[in-house]
């Protein structure tokens, strides 16, 4: 099933976040926890945000969203919020938007 | 023993050299090395032009050089967004198949451990945990689904002991105070032998056709110790004679784990022992690239760009090396240490900056010409001893991709990306660095012991591994069987080559998962390897 089949992208990013915590005592995600208190290596985030584009097919837009408009901390966001700021980069049109093809 | 029966370990020592190991052989700190090598066949393994673990590890599990199957560097570069870019390569930037996919498209089972741009894992007959990736996301990156809780509750894997502590690499990649030296080499030490419970498990409960593993602890020693390991004992002081003992502790082990690997291969299974590149001093000067850019007018650093001033390579922190310059007045610029690479800034549009793709031949040739003559300040040296432009290092299909000028430095290392105080300085701490030449080491029943092999490159593995298990070759592989140091009956030619176009049919079907990142923090743990800026 894809993130698309399973309702959208909060879903999607809580499975994750559930299936690399679930050894980390953080009990559920939900979406207000913040990525930072998850227990994972920031660099974790990274694969998620490479994960996710891969998911939605957003080459790098999710990537490019989150370093330059505007630069994003993205341990500082809740899970919903980065959730919502994916579906924003979804709504938004990709013309001219430097990426690879969606797979 | 037929050859559809045939089963291979591919052993990956990364960053090993003959001038490593040959002392360990003699002395008895790796006996089951040396009694593989007594019974077995040898030869240096020509790396890439450019030595560097992405784009040689791709070349040993594709068979095809860089610019083939499309690695150059721990990034891919994107010159889509008007300026030069970069993000951190990953299995979808593989153009060609690996002898993974092939094994696995036979019906062979293939194991795959530690081995880069593999993530996201792609979809094998076996198990695959990729290499460089951190502790916290290997729950997503194995393959199959489940492998890693397996791992975890069978073979008592802990995670954070077999990635990599990117913090104290991070600050390791300048170099370390002699008194953090120890700590270092066993940190890898502890991680081999997580990594030794993995293959051991796996060969053990799901035994594959293909084997393959990558201790790449070898290469991050070197980096750092080389300098005791090839000194005289006598020479050291007690504390670095600890490290040397330390060092040496490590290549213990992993000859350990290669002696368990071989029982449980058992005796009709053919072992390869690879690296993928070998290792030497670097010299005792850096080269600041964008220094010597800057001068010739060719890239406008941003203001508050500082001077560095402790011959680093590469930066702290997160900031990529992108972010330097200006690139409304930048032509060229180095931007990873690893790649010891100019990329142009090429214009997309004429008026826009940059050089203008009908400049851009005599751009590069311009400045190849210029690097050729740069010399050292202090010393009136030549700084760079060959300089090779895009289509000379990487030809192929993918070479478009690959960095437009690369160069080799009369005094060995990487270069530095940061603003120097002048274009050359002097290194602070000893450091090893990458050499051409690694080693290929057969063993097993297919193996005719103390025959003389002709010179192999990195390319080669790929074939003498199909063959070995008894499988064609694919048509576009660049790479030779090593059959002289084949018995007879092995030699024979394998069935037909396969006429397939599978070159660059990956592009656009990528492996589920990622297909660009580089972003700050996976940048910072490139350049916590020791390469990348």
């Amino acid at each position: 099933m894809t993130a698309k089949d399973s309702g959208g992208v909060l879903p999607f990013v809580t499975e994750i976040l559930d299936e690399l915590t679930e050894d980390l005592d953080v009990g559920g995600v939900g979406p207000e926890d913040l990525l930072a208190d998850l227990g994972l290596e920031s660099i974790s985030l990274v694969y998620l945000i490479a994960e996710v584009q891969q998911e939605f097919g957003l080459g790098d837009r999710l990537l490019d969203s989150l370093r330059w408009h505007p630069p994003t901390d993205v341990r500082a966001l809740t899970v919903g919020q980065f959730a919502e700021r994916t579906e924003q980069v979804i709504a938004a049109p990709a013309a001219g938007v430097p990426g690879r093809a969606a797979s | 023993m037929s050859p559809t029966e045939s089963r291979v370990v591919l052993f990956g020592l990364d960053g090993a050299g003959f001038p490593i190991l040959d002392p360990m052989l003699r002395d008895g700190t790796m006996p089951n090395l040396a009694a593989v090598l007594d019974a077995g066949v040898a030869a240096p393994l020509r790396s890439t032009e450019h030595p560097l673990s992405p784009p040689a590890w791709a070349s040993i599990m594709t068979g095809r050089p860089p610019g083939e199957h499309g690695i150059f560097d721990f990034v891919r570069l994107d010159h889509s967004g008007g300026t030069p870019a970069y993000t951190l390569i990953s299995s979808a930037d593989l153009r060609v198949s690996t002898v993974f996919d092939i094994a696995s498209r036979h019906g062979r089972r293939v194991t795959a451990l530690n081995f880069p741009c593999m993530f996201p894992p792609p979809a094998l007959n076996g198990s695959v945990v990729p290499g460089y990736v951190p502790w916290s996301y290997l729950g997503r990156a194995c393959h199959p689904r489940g492998l890693f809780r397996t791992l975890k509750e069978q073979a008592r894997i802990e995670p954070r002991k077999l990635a990599v502590d990117w913090e104290l690499e991070r600050t390791a990649i300048q170099g370390l105070p002699a008194d953090q030296l120890s700590r270092w080499v066993r940190l890898h030490v502890e991680r081999e032998e997580q990594w030794g419970r993995i293959l051991l498990h796996l060969m053990r409960s799901e035994p594959s056709d293909l084997t393959a593993v990558v201790l790449d602890g070898v290469d991050r020693i070197q980096h750092l110790c080389l300098h005791l390991l090839v000194a005289e004992p006598e020479d050291l002081t007690p504390e670095e004679r600890d490290v040397r003992s330390a060092c040496r502790d490590y290549f213990r082990v992993a000859d350990g784990l290669l002696g368990e690997v071989l029982a449980a291969a058992g005796p009709d299974a053919d072992l390869l022992v690879v690296s993928d590149h070998g290792a030497q001093l670097a010299g005792d000067r850096i080269f600041y690239a964008n220094t010597w850019l800057a001068q010739h007018g060719l890239l406008t650093w941003h203001d508050d760009v500082a001077v560095d001033d402790a011959s680093r390579v590469a930066m702290n922190g997160n900031t990529e090396s992108t972010q330097l310059f200006d690139w409304d007045h930048t032509s060229a610029a180095a931007l990873t240490s690893s790649s010891n690479a100019i990329v142009v800034h090429r214009a997309t549009h004429r008026g826009l900056p940059g050089v203008p793709p009908e400049e851009y031949e005599a751009f590069c040739r311009r400045l190849r010409d210029d690097l050729l003559t740069a010399r050292d300040p202090a010393t009136g040296e030549r700084i760079v001893a060959r300089v090779l432009l895009r289509d000379e290092a990487f030809p192929g299909p993918a070479a478009d991709g690959a960095p437009d000028l690369t160069l080799e430095l009369r005094s060995p290392g990487f270069l530095s990306v940061l603003r120097g105080p002048d274009v050359m300085a002097a290194r602070v701490r000893p450091y090893g660095t990458h050499h051409r030449d690694g080693v290929f080491i057969a063993y097993g029943p297919g193996i005719a012991p103390g025959t003389v092999l002709r010179p192999l490159s990195v390319v080669d593995v790929a074939a003498t591994v199909l063959h070995l298990l008894g499988l064609p070759i694919p048509a576009g592989v660049a790479g030779e069987p090593a059959v002289d140091g084949m018995r007879p009956a092995v030699r024979a030619p394998r069935p037909d080559e396969e006429q397939r176009a599978d070159v660059f049919t990956a592009v656009g079907v990528p492996p589920k998962g990622l297909d660009a990142a580089g972003e700050a923090e996976i940048v910072s743990r490139l350049r916590s390897l020791g390469y990348l800026e």
